[in-house]
């Protein structure tokens, strides 16, 4: 349900915000997200999030944003004992992120920084055992970035992004997971007006 | 010549701050009992917790420690700002007068409803205390090794609970004239005042009739005031499979009165207790049991619990395997009839009530009810809790309603010989149980079980394997496993047939929860064995929240 809404914001944010925009871009980046939690990378490691985003400029220097971000991991459940078997472990995390941010011109160079909110909805299974987990957490976050301008209509974009998501217990540790943490993200933008 | 002296000044004052920061006092503070993290809390910040109370604990800790655990949100509060050099009792409730008094000469608080604290700023409390007062010092090794996770303690009604005729026919050979016969012995001592040379000869007389029937027999000094001995009387029956692991069925034999250095008969407190400890031994010598009982009589109980303190620390100091204690303490007068024996142990005990009222029901004993509260520390079992080890109070009433209780009118014509022979067969039942009479031509169960525990974890769920394995016993043709969440009962068995491996894993268990297995030995000719010894697996405690490497795991009987 959040999914849906979640979309339905977003589109309706683009299409109210269109005909007064002045600059319209859309971009596709990935990179690497450095969780906060020890558990998530002793057993993930270190992600790659795909990110598509749609950027509204409102005015000279400040614009909306919005995007759907997918992260996907696989990895063996932790082995406290040194048992000897290996359980595949798999998690999924789609995420909606809406925002606003302020955008500094120099030239070709663009620097920005921003902050939103963002709808989760994540699911972690066990590939062989029926012990999945899913839920939903809408958490804020804060990005800053750099943007590049390499031909009329194309721009590199490099941008950090830092989020919390506490999000439920876990049975073994005995603390809410939080499945924030930093990323840094680089991809190409499309300006299409 | 002016600037040397503010110098000097600054200097001095400066030392003597330093000198203060060194010399930090240790508080006295109690310590909600409150949230699940609590444990993990004191493991972490390793509390010295000194006693275990019904809804609190009472710990020494420092400035910081007291900081530290408020930040962990749990509810501290100072009781003593110096704990240093100074001797705390624990009393229970109190009539006003004595309230009054103590209150007039030392401290006195009221740490949870029913339990207070006295101490003084010099000296001895206990020299101001009234005789007869039940008492308990506040220990002061700590209890946080042998803390562990409370669970929630339920039952499986859907086990099966056979009864076991052996034990039955056990239970059945309490001799009510035996008892009486052995409660007019120590009555007829007069007083045994831990003080009075009658006391020594009352323990000499144990002595002997545990010797007489042919028990390993002991005395062991207990200093009960500077300089002064009194003896705890011990004897052992080995168990022929197990002799390391130990069943304890124990009283106290001093008795205290208004008059105690010349009259204090003490038939109920504890002539009772330790009779029918008497009699229970001269059944069990008729039966070869698999694991060890072991008989005490202790001393010094009615000054503050002295003998049993030196016995549950000497145990721990040897870390000796005791699976029970059975404590008996006034096991004969019914205030009315039909009268209940209240068992009554600590949360980390309950499964040892439990089993009590398991075979009242069974064997169609003596009624029992059971009293879960860690506040109630006036007698022998106490200092056991204070060592991790689990044991119960059987006593006839508590608060205590006998009316010649601590009087020269504690006389054996007062008791009622029925409910007493009831209570006594129940204790035997439940150690019987306990220890498990050898069954002749069954096959003897397996020794060195062991339990490892493989904990798996993803981000939100967990759960573990269990990894047993045994030494192969000769001429067996495979051997059955049991598990129950619940220690020494509601065992189920978990292979559909015998396993001939001497080793099973038990897959996909809950990781908050615990199990504790034994394995028995299939014969050819299909007979089964006892059970061996019981093995345990307890959930792992989070010290640090952060990490797997910082945990406390409890399993196999050892903490690691």
């Amino acid at each position: 349900m959040r999914k849906k809404i979640g979309l339905a914001a977003a589109g309706v944010l683009f299409l109210g915000l269109t005909s007064y925009s002045q600059v319209v871009s859309f971009s596709l980046s990935s990179g690497l997200f450095f969780p906060k939690e020890e558990i998530y990378r002793d057993i993930y490691g270190q992600s790659m999030p795909l990110v598509l985003e749609v950027r509204i400029g409102i005015s000279r220097y400040f614009g909306l944003a919005a995007g759907i971000e997918y992260l996907s991991d696989k990895g063996p459940a932790m082995n406290v004992n040194q048992g000897d078997t290996e359980f595949p472990l798999r998690f999924r995390m789609i995420s909606y992120p809406v925002s606003g941010y302020f955008l500094y011109p120099l030239g070709k160079i663009s620097l920005s920084i921003g902050a939103g909110i963002s709808f989760h909805s994540y699911k972690e299974e066990w590939e062989d055992l029926d012990l999945d987990h899913e839920g939903n957490k809408a958490k804020p976050f804060m990005s800053g970035g750099i943007e590049y301008q390499i031909a009329p209509r194309l721009a590199v974009r490099l941008f950090l992004r830092y989020e919390s998501i506490v999000t439920e217990r876990g049975t073994y540790l005995p603390r809410e997971i939080n499945l924030g943490g930093l990323s840094l993200l680089g991809g190409l933008a499309f300006r299409v007006f | 010549m002016k600037h040397l002296k503010l110098v000097l000044v600054l200097l001095l004052v400066m030392g003597i701050a330093g000198l203060l920061s060194f010399t930090e006092p240790l508080r006295l503070i109690r310590i909600q009992k409150a949230g699940p993290g609590l444990l993990g809390a004191l493991m972490r910040l390793q509390i010295d917790v000194l006693q275990e109370l019904g809804t609190c604990f009472l710990a020494r800790a420092d400035r910081e420690d007291i900081r530290a655990l408020r930040g962990y949100s749990v509810p501290v509060a100072v009781l003593d700002l110096d704990a240093r050099r100074k001797s705390y009792l624990l009393l229970p409730s109190l009539s006003p007068p004595v309230r009054s008094n103590l209150s007039r000469r030392g401290h006195l608080l009221e740490v949870e409803a029913g339990t207070f604290l006295f101490w003084t700023e010099t000296g001895d409390p206990g020299a101001i205390l009234p005789p007869g007062l039940p008492q308990k010092p506040l220990p002061t090794a700590t209890i946080l090794p042998y803390l562990k996770p409370a669970l929630p303690f339920q039952k499986n009604p859907s086990v099966a609970r056979p009864a076991n005729d052996l034990v039955a026919e056990i239970a059945g050979r309490i001799s009510e004239d035996n008892l009486r016969g052995l409660v007019q012995a120590l009555q007829n001592f007069q007083t045994r005042y831990v003080s009075t040379p009658n006391c020594a000869t009352a323990a000499q007389f144990i002595f002997n009739y545990y010797q007489a029937l042919g028990l390993d027999v002991r005395f062991q000094d207990v200093e009960y005031s500077a300089g002064a001995i009194s003896r705890n009387v011990v004897a052992e029956l080995p168990g022929r499979i197990y002799p390391e692991d130990v069943l304890i069925i124990c009283g106290h034999y001093d008795s205290i009165s208004d008059d105690m250095t010349t009259l204090a008969p003490g038939a109920d407190d504890n002539a009772s207790g330790t009779a029918a400890a008497m009699e229970a031994a001269r059944i069990l010598t008729l039966y070869p049991l698999d694991f060890t009982v072991r008989f005490v009589a202790f001393t010094a109980e009615e000054t503050g619990l002295i003998g049993s303190r030196v016995y549950a620390a000497e145990a721990r100091a040897r870390n000796e395997k005791i699976i029970g204690v059975i404590n008996l303490d006034m096991i004969a007068y019914p205030d009315e009839l039909p009268e209940d024996l209240e068992i009554i142990v600590n949360p980390a005990s309950e499964w040892l009530a439990a089993k009590f009222l398991d075979v009242c029901g069974a064997y169609g004993l003596v009624a029992a009810n059971q009293v879960v509260n860690a506040a109630i520390i006036y007698s022998d079992h106490s200092p056991f809790w204070d060592w991790g080890y689990a044991a119960l109070l059987a006593i006839e009433d508590y608060p205590v309603q006998n009316p010649y209780y601590h009087g020269i009118t504690d006389t054996i014509d007062t008791l009622n010989f029925g409910f007493f022979r009831d209570s006594a067969r129940a204790a035997l039942a439940v150690l019987a149980e306990l220890a498990q009479p050898v069954r002749f031509g069954y096959p003897i169960a397996p020794e060195q079980l062991r339990a490892t525990p493989y904990t798996y974890s993803s981000l939100y769920n967990s759960f573990k394997n269990i990894h047993l394995s045994w030494a192969a016993r000769p001429g067996a043709a495979g051997y059955n496993i049991y598990r129950s969440s619940i220690s020494h009962q509601d065992y189920q068995i978990l292979n559909s047939a015998p396993v001939t491996a001497t080793v099973y894993l038990d897959r996909y268990l809950r990781n908050d929860s615990s199990f504790f297995y034994v394995v028995t030995t299939v014969g050819t000719d299909g007979l089964e064995s006892n059970y061996s010894q019981q093995v345990w697996v307890w959930p792992e405690v989070a010290v640090s929240a952060q990490t797997q490497a910082d945990r406390y795991s409890f399993f196999g009987g050892v903490q690691r």
